[in-house]
């Protein structure tokens, strides 16, 4: 049991633990919004951002990096509901537009800081598969207070958001204004997409968001149970993660999260068709 | 010579993306491109492990398998479980990724492909890839051969298919009564998506190729009228980007693919911008 | 505006585009009345009810509720949306359902206090969905979805209920429940607007009937507007009464 007292493999658990319950929760309410794939488009719309700050400050710094992320994540979140709002362009493909055009700049923007030598550009491309292991203590400060700060505002905001999201014409009769409080959701998506990016990567932070809500969906009849059961999935899924990715040397943190994440999901569907059996059979 | 093989790459890498892609986007499948290029790769790795060779059969029954398997999980999931169709779609293709990731990982001695390479992909490798006879007759780039069978193959796919590709599209009820077999048809799309992933992975990057779907065929959906125009239309807009992208590139000194790319969004967007811009001058109200 | 109507519409427009949805209505509604808007398809009767209820801003004219502006009186106005709007996946109870009517007057630390809890029980009870209280929405018949829906207006005190073609989908049965419980609350004193378009069994349960085809062709008791000429000529063919 001596990982329990290695400093780093405590560093990664706890970041991607505080990750995993931030992006459970957020993805719960994106999950009911039929907007789970909102993290995808995020996390590749993040890409310009993040090196935007590293090209103009030179800093590899979290929390810089992160609010360079939050900003070109919510750029593309406002693209996608233009393109569906304005043009007939579905908003499966203006995500899609949205997705590939931030990647395809993200690309050109990371060949110009490669072909132009700058100091300190080790690991830039971590960013596609994150690298867990390179989170300082200091990361994990930040990292902890953002997601505190999201869990603030959902808590908050709770009723509004149930209300808005399933009946948004009630919601207006009740004072709340729909555009601000649906926006309110695509930032805090954008945020947890942001911090999460260097530890579970681009391409696999979409399934912190999906994963999670999914596997509590089938459980659940409110939205407050879902989102508690999700960061209960996320939790156990992401501990579990990071144990197999220190087990074996040199393996990737973010995709065994995953991997971790979609078996507790694949298992929690065969519980509930065991459960349903037992009830017909009774 | 160099220009023309990379030129020559991108415009069949186009025309092919503006094909399918005009198919994804009327069905309104984009983000499912998105999936089936992410869940080629363990599809990928393990054919490589097997048969450890680059570019045989091998690799494209490995896309392919994968692809159908992310394809059928998706339904399976969607309609057995009662979880939402983009829900099924993202937790499906992140965990087949991942699982490729961890593949990598695992036999990273002996597998060489490359992560990067399989991401981004990288056009102006395409001349080093020569294919050389025996007699030692130069016959041009790989890529330019596997992605003209590939053209062809797509263009007589969409050609046989037209009519039921495009009534599932509009209105799969009425395509069930016509007797259209909408699911095989559904899954055909998706073993084309794989092929056409695998086949311009190596020259743009499993990630990249997803804008060449894309971007061409919504730019031309704002303005087009009929499917085949979408099609030709959207072809055109790949092919002048792939060459503009290719010289901007060059001058900026950037990744080709991804300047591309990003010219294709841009030209996305201002298209956008004109549209709306005269649609505002012509009607001034619009109501949501 | 007389005291006893509920709700005034004073030339109201709204268009979508260039096409018109409704043009210059004038319309009062009675107090403690079930008011049917009827027409052909397109005709505005959606878009009326929402210019009502104040869900979207008439392009033109205004909407007057209890002799004082809508907007001042919203609370009393509750809107029962058409059953395609509503996600019935989504994961709420009925219990949350219609204690959702509740959420404005609780800070977001608040629990539910017993009166409140009283209210949201006592609309659940008059609805008759007792034992369907933990049930997620998706589970329920179509007759108990619509009056889960009615509870939560019960619940939020509204004078006025806004319903959009509450019958699709229902069998004869559950049809037949709706209209009791739209009865029981008109006898309460309440006022009921309802966009319907089964003439058949309109004058079972309206009282007045508004003939909508984007201006008023006709308004009146339910008798005097289904024996109307001016109802054949809106669906443009004799006989029209006896059609669904």
């Amino acid at each position: 049991m001596d990982f329990l007292v290695n400093p780093v493999f405590i560093n990664v658990l706890m970041g991607v633990v505080l990750i995993s319950i931030s992006t459970a929760a957020v993805g719960c309410f994106l999950y009911v919004q039929k907007n789970a794939l909102l993290g995808e488009t995020l996390a590749h719309g993040c890409l310009p951002g993040i090196y935007c700050v590293f090209i103009f400050s030179a800093t590899r710094d979290l929390l810089w990096l992160s609010i360079g992320a939050t900003l070109s994540g919510l750029l593309s979140s406002y693209l996608v509901d233009f393109i569906a709002a304005k043009s007939r362009i579905s908003r499966d493909g203006a995500m899609a537009v949205v997705l590939s055009s931030m990647f395809g700049l993200g690309i050109v923007l990371l060949s110009f800081v490669q072909q132009n030598n700058y100091p300190n550009q080790n690991g830039l491309e971590d960013l596609f598969f994150g690298n867990a292991a390179a989170m300082s203590s200091k990361d994990i400060r930040i990292i902890g207070l953002i997601s505190c700060g999201i869990w603030l505002l959902l808590i908050t905001n709770y009723r509004k958001l149930l209300l808005i999201l399933f009946d948004s014409d009630f919601a207006k009769f009740q004072g709340i204004r729909p555009r601000l409080y649906n926006s309110l959701i695509s930032t805090l998506a954008a945020i947890s997409v942001a911090i999460g990016m260097q530890t579970a990567g681009a391409v696999l932070i979409a399934a912190l968001i999906i994963t999670p809500a999914a596997a509590a969906r089938i459980w659940c009849s409110r939205l407050v149970d879902m989102i508690l059961l999700a960061v209960v999935f996320a939790i156990i899924g992401g501990s579990a993660g990071t144990l197999c990715s220190y087990a074996a040397p040199k393996m990737p943190t973010g995709p065994w999260v995953v991997v971790c994440m979609a078996l507790i999901f694949f298992l929690s569907t065969l519980m509930k068709r065991i459960y349903l059996a037992s009830l017909t059979s009774k | 010579m160099i220009a023309l093989y990379i030129i020559t790459v991108g415009c069949l890498v186009a025309v092919n993306g503006a094909i399918l892609g005009s198919v994804l986007l009327l069905r309104r499948m984009s983000m499912m491109c998105d999936a089936i290029v992410h869940a080629i790769l363990p599809g990928l790795v393990v054919a490589y492990l097997i048969t450890s060779s680059r570019g045989s059969f091998a690799m494209l029954f490995g896309a392919i398998g994968s692809g159908i398997i992310a394809a059928t999980l998706v339904e399976f999931v969607h309609l057995k479980f009662r979880i939402t169709r983009e829900a099924s779609i993202g937790l499906m293709f992140t965990t087949l990724f991942s699982i490729g990731i961890i593949l990598l990982a695992l036999f990273a001695g002996q597998v060489k492909l490359d992560q990067d390479c399989v991401l981004f992909g990288e056009l102006a490798y395409v001349p080093l890839d020569l294919w050389i006879t025996d007699e030692g007759l130069n016959l041009g780039p790989y890529p330019i051969w596997t992605l003209a069978f590939l053209t062809i193959g797509v263009v007589t796919y969409v050609s046989v298919g037209f009519r039921p590709l495009v009534l599932c599209a509009f209105d799969k009820e009425f395509a069930r009564l016509q007797g259209i077999k909408v699911q095989r048809w559904h899954y055909s799309l998706m073993l084309m998506l794989s092929l056409a992933a695998v086949t311009s992975f190596q020259a743009v990057g499993a990630i990249m190729v997803m804008g060449f779907f894309i971007l061409p065929p919504a730019t031309a959906y704002l303005f087009i009228s009929s499917v085949r125009s979408l099609i030709l239309l959207s072809s055109s807009i790949g092919i002048l980007c792939v060459v503009s992208g290719f010289y901007l590139a060059q001058y900026l000194n950037v990744s080709i693919a991804g300047c591309i790319i990003t010219l294709n969004g841009f030209v996305f967007f201002s298209a956008l911008a004109s549209k709306l811009y005269l649609k505002l001058n012509l009607s001034p109200v619009r109501n949501t | 505006m007389t005291p006893n109507s509920c709700l005034l519409a004073r030339n109201l427009s709204f268009s979508f585009g260039e096409n018109p949805a409704i043009h210059e209505i004038s319309v009062e509604f009675t107090r403690g009345k079930i008011t049917g808007i009827m027409g052909p398809n397109g005709s505005g009767k959606s878009t009326l009810l929402k210019c009502l209820s104040g869900i979207i801003e008439p392009h033109s004219g205004d909407v007057l509720a209890f002799g004082g502006l809508l907007s001042d009186f919203q609370d009393k106005i509750s809107y029962i949306p058409q059953k395609e709007k509503i996600d019935w996946d989504f994961p709420i109870t009925v219990k949350d359902l219609v204690r959702t009517s509740l959420y404005k007057s609780l800070k977001w630390y608040e629990r539910f206090s017993a009166e409140l809890i009283r209210l949201s029980d006592q609309a659940i009870q008059t609805m008759g969905l007792e034992g369907f209280e933990n049930k997620q929405i998706g589970q329920l018949s179509g007759g108990q979805q619509q009056r889960a829906f009615l509870a939560r207006a019960l619940a939020s005190n509204a004078e006025v209920f806004l319903l959009d073609e509450p019958f699709t989908g229902l069998d004869a049965k559950a049809t037949e429940d709706l209209i009791r419980i739209l009865k029981k609350i008109r006898d309460d004193g309440k006022s009921v607007i309802v966009v319907h378009h089964d003439f058949s069994n309109a004058a079972l349960f309206l009282d007045e009937i508004i003939l909508l085809k984007t201006t008023v062709l006709k308004f009146g008791s339910a008798n005097e507007v289904i024996n109307s000429p001016e109802l054949r000529r809106a669906f443009g063919f004799p006989g029209m009464g006896q059609m669904h």
